[in-house]
């Protein structure tokens, strides 16, 4: 075989395996990390597992909202006007946090306690803005 | 009655790019001889120019009867903000966005010479393509000069405070001039595709590097500016718009690299087409994710969706123009040439091979929520930031570990490649050992990749650095790559060690009460209060002692409160020191009297933006040598 078909085979079989390794890793990636969202009536009707990260959100009840005295623990509670779910969280909360306003939360449910452990709340640039999700898990 | 001469010479402008489109398209199928249509751009340039300042004035003398206006900005605004707030918004942001495509034709027009005067009016005919179909989608659907009548308030509602800062002045119009270049190798290409062939690779190649420097500066400002006013010390969060920033920054740097290879050899030339048509739908099909609210970002504007429509309207009918432009064409490659599996055409191809594959599964990642909720009847999904790490660094670190090789590489074959090889390899060891021991505090798994990364990336300019030697020339010529190259180790090591070395604590802190992170020791030592024109802060009078050196200095981070959009924002303050940052961003402050603050050590990462400040400069130094000594 000529040296240059050679090289062309070589760099063929070099594509080739490139777009398969990056594939495999896309899909093995992808299925660890993606989370579902759901409303608190989604969290009653038809509850994730406890161990899949997911998010949740509505908008934070009115005057759900408790502190923890020494720590930086947060409850308060998410409603889609129909059910609600009651969120733990540690840590700092966004400045768009407010009751009666839009909120998405990611962590883990567990349904015994109806709890949902939140890690990660999600603040948004502007205040008139209600994420999608929101918006429709009010409708 | 000013603001409607504004809305004149939009639609003068729109007339006259649609006219230039349809003369030279009509020139080239009857060969009917026109005049130099190039000139026309000047004229639109003075008209949006114009129309801008209109919009800018409109702004400034607080005019409300204009819905744009009176949506983004405020009487109590500082006049300086007033001026910006003119793109702080969907309709202003796409006036300023058809403006610098009007530069950049310009620009090219200026800068370039055709033998035949039709070829000139070819290429520039395809900017003209894209400029009337944004300059028909802000007059007839997003229009900044409509008004509202009767008049609903006279305050205005105020600029997003997010907004009010120097960074929001220069980071759109600097992003803005990254994408809209990229409408310029996109014209060639097309053009090309017209039998456009006086000098398109080399036109393409520089007038890439160019946009791709400002793409570049504007993603690295964003970054910085997401570092310090979203308050929380991240500098990129896989948004999709900072997704939508990037895939066109992967496409440009791999269409420059390939257009290297499509000049010097005259292969790749199709695949050089293609990435330029890529570059541009990369950036429509960002603008309409963006635009269209369509995912949950940080930045979406909220729109209605029949704009959305429009604009994906608009994004199809460029690709398939362009697409079918493409297929129809007939462009060879010269195929008296072959290289063998060690010569620069072969690690050119593995870099744009790894790039676009890059910028494909971040979009893909992007994009999958969208699919994802279509296929499973409404069900919504977010993709989280690890997917993206997970995916990028490993083709990451082979890019960069064949970049630092590639660029000793000679066109065609290496004939001394195990010499060449033998010593990159032992000059990356050398290179990993010395920053493995400079950074031995930092060693992690993470940063062990990023420093063999950094170490292959240096260890190709080095040795490249050496050759000029025996050639001066060959240092000049490459100086622009070098710079960039180095831009990118140097990114690199800052990306690895502030991932892996950044330490952070959330406090809650009376006056007098002390905390220590890393080797610093933060006290709060009181309050302060003060009032601006347009907003009023609380602060924070942090003592922060370094406890190796017992020096001690001041920061006050604050929490603003602005009135008119009745919204809060946090305004970190940052320590700079030579090895890293130490940055406090507040939380809130309880009844009891204290303050949650959220304290954390940020090593090297300014080099993250030191870096790109490399690489945008090398890409302008590589653009101002080619265009000054051809």
């Amino acid at each position: 075989m000529k040296q240059h078909r050679k090289n062309r085979i070589y760099v063929i079989l070099f594509i080739g395996i490139s777009i398969l390794i990056s594939i495999f890793l896309v899909f093995s990636a992808l299925q660890e990390n993606i989370n579902l969202f759901y409303s608190p009536t989604d969290l009653k009707n038809n509850p994730p597992m406890s161990d899949k990260s997911i998010r949740a959100g509505g908008l934070v009840k009115e005057n759900s909202l408790i502190r923890d005295k020494d720590s930086l623990k947060i409850f308060f509670e998410i409603t889609d006007l129909k059910n609600t779910v009651s969120v733990s969280y540690e840590g700092l909360l966004p400045d768009l946090f407010k009751e009666n306003k839009g909120v998405v939360a990611t962590g883990y449910f567990y349904p015994s306690a109806n709890e949902f452990v939140a890690y990660e709340i999600l603040a948004k640039h502007d205040e008139n803005y209600v994420p999608k999700e929101v918006k429709k898990a009010l409708e | 009655m000013i603001p409607e001469i504004g809305n004149i010479f939009l639609i003068f402008a729109f007339s006259i790019s649609v006219l230039s489109f349809l003369s030279s398209t009509f020139s080239y199928y009857s060969n009917v001889q026109i005049y130099d249509l190039s000139k026309n751009i000047y004229l639109i340039f003075f008209l949006l120019l114009a129309s801008f300042f209109v919009l800018e004035y409109s702004f400034l003398t607080d005019d409300f009867s204009v819905l744009y206006v009176a949506n983004n900005s405020n009487p109590n605004l500082p006049m300086y903000y007033k001026f910006s707030a003119l793109w702080g918004g969907h309709e202003g942001s796409l006036l300023l966005f058809v403006l610098i495509i009007s530069i950049w034709m310009m620009v090219f027009s200026l800068l370039s010479s055709y033998t035949k005067i039709e070829d000139k009016n070819l290429v520039l005919s395809f900017s003209h393509l894209v400029l009337f179909s944004l300059l028909g989608f802000i007059i007839f659907s997003s229009n900044p000069f409509e008004r509202l009548i009767p008049i609903a308030s006279m305050s205005g509602t105020d600029l997003n405070p997010l907004l009010q800062d120097f960074a929001f002045t220069i980071h759109p119009p600097i992003l803005y001039f990254g994408y809209a270049g990229l409408i310029i190798p996109f014209s060639l290409a097309l053009a090309r595709c017209f039998n456009v062939t006086e000098a398109w690779t080399t036109h393409i190649r520089n007038w890439t590097v160019l946009s791709w420097s400002f793409l570049t500066l504007g993603i690295a400002l964003g970054s910085w500016w997401a570092y310090y006013e979203l308050g929380w010390g991240g500098w990129w969060f896989w948004d999709p718009v900072e997704n939508s920033s990037l895939v066109p920054w992967l496409l440009a740097t791999a269409l420059f690299h390939s257009a290297i290879v499509s000049n010097s050899r005259k292969i790749f030339n199709n695949w050089t087409i293609l990435l330029s048509i890529l570059s541009v739908i990369g950036c429509f099909i960002g603008m309409f994710l963006v635009r269209s609210g369509i995912l949950t970002s940080v930045h979406s504007f909220a729109l209605d969706p029949e704009r959305g429509l429009i604009l994906l309207m608009i994004t199809l009918a460029i690709t398939l123009y362009s697409f079918f432009v493409f297929f129809k064409s007939d462009v060879s490659d010269n195929s008296s040439i072959n290289y063998s599996i060690v010569s620069k055409e072969y690690f050119l191809l593995i870099n744009n091979l790894f790039l676009v594959i890059l910028a494909v599964i971040i979009l893909f990642g992007t994009i999958y929520p969208i699919f994802y909720e279509i296929f499973s009847g409404g069900r919504t999904i977010s993709v989280g930031a690890p997917y993206f790490n997970l995916v990028t660094v490993p083709i990451a670190f082979f890019l960069a570990f064949f970049q630092g090789y590639g660029v000793l590489t000679k066109w065609s074959s290496s004939p001394n490649s195990i010499k060449t090889f033998s010593t990159t390899l032992i000059v990356i060891a050398f290179l990993s050992l010395a920053f493995s021991y400079l950074l031995f505090n930092y060693l992690s798994l993470f940063n062990v990749i990023g420093i063999l990364m950094v170490s292959s990336i240096i260890a190709g300019v080095l040795i490249s650095a050496i050759r000029i030697f025996d050639n001066k020339r060959f240092f000049f010529n490459n100086l622009g790559m070098n710079l960039a190259h180095i831009g990118i180790a140097v990114t690199i090591f800052g990306i690895g060690v502030v991932s892996s070395h950044s330490s952070s604590k959330e406090v809650i802190l009376e006056i007098g009460e002390s905390t220590t992170l890393s080797n610093y020791e933060f006290t709060l030592i009181a309050e302060d209060f003060k009032e601006e024109s347009n907003f009023y802060s609380q602060i924070a009078i942090f003592q922060v002692e370094n406890l190796t050196n017992g020096e001690s200095f001041d920061l006050k981070p604050e929490k603003a409160f602005y009135p008119a959009s009745r919204s809060i924002m946090t305004e970190s303050a940052i320590a700079i020191t030579p090895k890293e940052d130490v940055y406090i961003s507040l939380s809130e402050r309880l009844n009891s009297g204290e303050w949650i603050a959220k304290i954390q050590t940020k090593p090297f990462v300014r080099f993250i933006w030191l870096g790109s400040i490399l690489m945008c400069l090398g890409g302008i130094f590589s653009f101002s040598r080619r265009l000054l000594f051809k």
